[in-house]
């Protein structure tokens, strides 16, 4: 079968042997150079590719399901390769709960997609806002202008989409193979954030989306950029915000109309409580451009929102008694212990699985390995502990007292010296490693 | 036309040469080979134009032969050539021709490799007496993964159970950053290559260092950098290029999945020791400070326009 194929396609192409002499032979002179010329001029059009996107491209309507909660139980193991989506599908079975976006009317979602289009344009030319009456301040001091989101658009292409998807989706044709998969920016939602929990904002600032372009998140699939240049990363950092932004939009009205017997106002309700609305308003149309406004402002005051930390508190000389202390602090046994060992059990090494408000797993992460997804620095670890990472079901440390910001230094140090023996007092290694002084393997 | 193939033939062959001799005898182009900065990368140079020579001798003698038997014996040619079947003398040629060509490559090539991969390593079972590697100034692990290169620089003595152990669990000071390698000129670089994943090859065209990275293995490479590119300027805070410009790459050379094309870094050779401590003083300083005023922003240091891969 493959034989008689290729037999053909090479009688067709070199010609069929004309015994010599034969008539019709001097009509077929061309057919080696025309042909060779043909397939030269196909391989070369093939090496013409703009840069962008192509215009007329939209972004996609959401069409995948969404975790509107997640399940409590812990499973033995993650979902298979490829095998997300289908694990998100079933988890009504273990008790989460989902919804399917395609289940809602016909001309919501038509309508959906219409203003979504609107506000954020198309992924060639992304934007934030209509650019008459919506926020062309606030954008700008966010960096959310049209200029430097066509230019994130062209670097996500080249850098991201391959993972992360079109919309954000975190299903590119690379992201389906990974674990854990890549972040799906459609929720607003990102883990290693470092604004002040008091303020209760979930939201990042720019520096921490940098942060992870930078330099990646070691233990995961996703790679250092660093070495682009800055602006090529300022204009990235941009373009996620746009992607979380309008993702966050679309899942929001979604999610809120799927639910039984639910309408426009309950957005306005559940969203927007401080907006009073007429009857005549309880549109999409008037809640899309009013909402986008306040995520921008969530994001702008995030801006100014940083945790910062107390002044580091210990000489050299007193690192091991902090050690000792921070130790005590992440165990269950002190009466003032927040019992961090409970979900990094034996350290971390033997952490159960949990889902995340995506629906994917992810665990505890193993802290005698030294491989922190969040960053490395001390001020990485301090906000990891302040601020934990809520999507995740990390909970910040409630640590209360005026000597708070020593005990949580306490907790840093412990944590920083938790991977290598060498460094931990005599009695916390043999805690952590056993009296054989086990070393850590790294995974 | 009857004779378009051996035509086709015979002009592509001869560009192919005249591109050849062009790249060569117009360095400014860029066409052959990329800058020289390591003590190895003329030996390894030699070994290039060695190989070459052969091939460009082959090339030539079996493409004449074909393009000859093209124009001679065109398809369309009444009667056919007469083939030669079972030549003894003919077959025992072409076997022992290849044949000491690749002894002749092999021989050449052999102590280059040592150079480049055996000395100043302890072995395995000597590690323990003897921790550093002999001369050498730097030790540098470099871990790929999909898709980016973290490499962990010794800050302070290597631990008395040897290299390989520091590779595993490390020291708390030792430096961690992505993609960026840097080393002084004249230093004795001892490179410990690992991934994580899947199989990738560490390849530094100015160094000429090529060495794949696989599964399981920790393998030691070493160089010395002859030329350098930048210098760290601790008024600004970062590394700034100096009088050269030059701009090394270090590249993925094995296929290692749908990002390979960016798995990059840069190699940064400084003038010295004394500015390589302070970057690495500095890197450090911003990498462990525990204060928000102190730190910049930027975790790496070199993260700027001019240090950008074009």
């Amino acid at each position: 079968m493959f034989g008689t194929l290729i037999h053909s396609f090479h009688n067709w192409f070199f010609g069929r042997q004309i015994p010599a002499g034969s008539k019709g032979r001097k009509n077929q002179w061309f057919r080696e150079p025309v042909r060779f010329g043909a397939v030269l001029v196909l391989g070369l059009c093939s090496c013409a590719d703009k840069e962008g996107y192509p215009d007329d491209l939209p972004y996609p309507q959401r069409v995948d399901l969404i975790v509107e909660e997640a399940p409590k139980l812990s499973p033995n193991n993650p979902s298979p390769p490829g095998g997300l989506e289908k694990s998100i599908a079933n988890l009504g079975l273990v008790g989460g709960k989902i919804l399917d976006p395609v289940k809602l009317p016909e001309a919501t979602q038509t309508e959906i997609t219409k203003l979504l289009a609107e506000q954020f344009g198309t992924p060639a030319q992304p934007r934030v806002g209509d650019g008459k009456t919506n926020l062309p301040e606030l954008g700008k001091k966010l960096k959310l202008d049209s200029q430097t989101l066509a230019q994130g658009s062209v670097a996500y292409r080249r850098n991201c989409l391959h993972c992360h998807g079109l919309s954000g989706d975190g299903k590119g044709s690379s992201g389906l193979w990974v674990h854990p998969p890549p972040r799906d920016f459609r929720q607003g939602r990102f883990k290693f954030i470092s604004t002040n929990p008091a303020k209760n904002l979930n939201r990042p600032r720019r520096e921490d989306i940098l942060r992870t372009i930078r330099m990646g998140l070691h233990g995961t699939s996703m790679p250092a950029f660093g070495i682009l240049p800055t602006e090529e990363l300022e204009a990235l950092a941009s373009y996620v915000i746009h992607l979380g932004i309008r993702g966050e939009v679309e899942f929001t009205i979604e999610k809120t109309l799927l639910k039984p017997q639910s309408q426009v106002l309950n957005l306005f309700e559940n969203y927007l409580p401080d907006e009073e609305v007429s009857k005549d308003q309880e549109t999409l149309a008037f809640f899309v451009p009013k909402f986008l406004q306040e995520i921008v402002r969530q994001y702008h005051t995030a801006e100014s929102q940083v945790l910062v930390p107390p002044e580091y508190p210990f000489k050299d000389s007193e690192l091991s008694d902090s050690i000792r202390r921070g130790f005590r602090l992440f165990s269950s046994q002190a009466p003032d212990a927040l019992g961090c060992v409970s979900c990094h059990i034996d350290y971390g090494r033997q952490s159960p699985w949990q889902y995340d408000e995506w629906g994917s797993l992810n665990r505890p992460s193993n802290l005698t390995a030294g491989i922190y997804k969040g960053g490395r620095r001390p001020l990485d670890l301090f906000w990891r502990i302040k601020r934990g990472i809520p999507p995740s079901k990390m909970p910040a440390a409630t640590l209360t007292g005026e000597d708070e910001g020593k005990k949580t230094w306490d907790l840093v140090n412990f944590i920083e010296a938790l991977p290598f023996p060498a460094t931990l007092p005599e009695e916390v290694r043999n805690a952590v490693y056993g009296s054989t002084g086990r070393i850590a393997k790294p995974n | 036309m009857h004779r378009f193939w051996s035509l086709l033939f015979a002009a592509v062959n001869m560009a192919c040469l005249a591109l050849l001799v062009v790249a060569y005898a117009y360095p400014g182009l860029g066409w052959w080979l990329p800058d020289s900065a390591s003590t190895q990368a003329n030996e390894i140079d030699s070994l290039f134009y060695l190989i070459t020579g052969l091939c460009a001798f082959f090339f030539v003698a079996t493409q004449g032969i074909l393009i000859y038997s093209l124009w001679r014996f065109p398809s369309t040619a009444p009667g056919s050539p007469s083939p030669i079947h079972g030549h003894p003398g003919l077959e025992i040629g072409w076997t022992i021709a290849p044949l000491v060509g690749l002894l002749v490559i092999t021989a050449a090539s052999l102590p280059v490799w040592k150079e480049a991969r055996y000395q100043g390593f302890p072995p395995p079972a000597l590690e323990g007496t003897n921790p550093l590697p002999p001369e050498a100034d730097q030790v540098i692990l470099v871990t790929a993964r999909q898709w980016d290169w973290h490499l962990k620089y010794a800050t302070e003595s290597l631990p008395a159970e040897g290299i390989r152990q520091w590779a595993s669990v490390g020291n708390p000071s030792d430096l961690i950053i992505a993609n960026e390698l840097h080393v002084w000129k004249g230093a004795k670089v001892s490179l410990l290559l690992r991934t994580t994943d899947v199989i990738h090859s560490f390849f530094v065209p100015a160094l000429r260092l090529k060495q794949d990275t696989l599964p399981g293995k920790t393998i030691p490479m070493r160089f010395e950098a002859t030329v350098s590119n930048v210098r760290f300027d601790p008024a600004e805070g970062r590394v700034v290029p100096n009088e050269t410009k030059a701009s090394w790459e270090i590249a993925c050379a094995e296929l290692c999945g749908g990002n390979h094309f960016r798995m990059r870094g840069k190699l940064f050779v400084h003038p010295d020791r004394k500015s390589y401590d302070a970057w690495l003083d500095h890197s450090r300083r911003q990498t462990r400070s525990r204060s928000l005023t102190a730190m910049l922003p930027n975790a790496s240091s070199s993260n700027q326009k001019e240090g950008a891969l074009q």
